[in-house]
């Protein structure tokens, strides 16, 4: 049996267009599983049916009805369900790459100017006549500049100031700022690596 | 998301909600997370400031401090700022919102309810630079139609 497989090779039409369909009934076959195994769990059906959604013997039907439909459809043009699925595994790999990216609020267009952070220190100091702040680097955020400085290791590492007006696009998520924002930020070739934010709302 | 609880501003003698946390960048830069006790209090801490002024000018005073480092267990000021019974706000620029009069809408959303009239104060670097009032129309009654389909009450 296994010798005639091996042997086997495709001559006329018929056997063509067999091997294909054979392809789509694997692939089907592996859809049909995978949304076998992603139905509703007993405890998220027993809530739909607590809650009076429980899906009538029409809605069932219907259900086989798209599902043949779907099936018909992969039979017919499995390479296309292939090349859709390569494309999201690819587009789910790039969308988990971007999740896990810092979410900064400065981005380069914010940046001013290139800062010695003895400079930035020098500048820092808090004038408070009632004398409720450290007299420290950046007075109560002072942690907040030891962390970021014990960030800047590199030699190719630039401390730059920076300056996002109010409304401005900050952010991965590309949120409208409510408040004028100020601070540094660790800077190489060009990208944001950290910044240490000295003033906003 | 329940509406929040205010923060607190002593201004002019007498005690105001203010709908701005105004300690959210020192916490972050400080990484200090506070639990949350319940949901209308999701940052776990409430602030009270005052506005206390020196020479004409307006300076942000953290003064006091209800922050939860466990749901039992309730930080002050002098626990999260050691030897300090106020600090000032000097990393605060941006506006500090007081609702102020009737309530004309509640938001079941952080401070998103409407007021008749807020209290708008500019900052500085903890600094009052400017300060004015907005009076708020009452928000147009909505009908059941004006809400998404998903929203609407079943029939």
């Amino acid at each position: 049996m296994i010798d005639f497989v091996l042997s086997w090779r495709p001559v006329t039409w018929l056997d063509y267009f067999s091997l294909y369909i054979v392809l789509g009934i694997v692939i089907a076959s592996c859809l049909l599983i995978n949304s076998w195994r992603e139905r509703p769990s007993e405890f998220a059906r027993g809530l739909m049916k607590a809650m009076g959604k429980e899906v009538s013997l029409v809605e069932q039907l219907k259900e086989v009805g798209v599902y043949c439909l779907a099936l018909l459809c992969v039979l017919l043009g499995w390479p296309g369900f292939v090349v859709w699925f390569f494309k999201h595994k690819k587009d789910q790999a790039a969308n988990q790459a971007w999740q896990a990216l810092p979410d900064f609020e400065c981005a380069p267009e914010y940046l001013i100017t290139e800062v010695n952070p003895v400079d930035a220190e020098i500048a820092s100091y808090i004038i408070d006549p009632l004398g409720t702040v450290p007299p420290l680097p950046f007075g109560h955020l002072n942690k907040g500049w030891a962390n970021f400085l014990s960030e800047l290791t590199d030699d190719q590492d630039e401390m730059w100031s920076f300056y996002i007006p109010k409304g401005s696009k900050t952010g991965k998520y590309q949120f409208e700022c409510s408040s004028d924002i100020r601070g540094y930020a660790k800077v190489r070739e060009g990208k944001v690596l950290a910044e240490f934010i000295t003033e906003r709302d | 998301m329940t509406a929040q609880i205010s923060e607190r501003l002593i201004y002019g003698g007498k005690e105001i909600p203010l709908f701005t946390n105004p300690l959210s960048l020192y916490l972050k830069n400080n990484g200090i997370a506070f639990e949350s006790p319940h949901t209308a209090n999701w940052r776990g801490y409430v602030g009270t400031w005052e506005i206390l002024e020196y020479e004409g000018v307006e300076r942000l005073y953290l003064v006091g401090l209800s922050a939860h480092k466990t749901y039992e267990e309730i930080l002050s000021l002098s626990d999260v700022f050691p030897s300090h019974d106020k600090v000032f706000a000097h990393w605060f620029t941006g506006e500090l919102r007081c609702p102020q009069g009737a309530q004309l809408e509640y938001r079941h959303m952080g401070y998103a309810s409407v007021y008749e009239y807020d209290l708008l104060m500019d900052f500085k670097q903890g600094v009052l630079i400017n300060k004015y009032a907005r009076h708020n129309e009452p928000p147009k009654k909505k009908d059941e139609k004006d809400y998404p389909s998903f929203l609407r009450r079943g029939s």
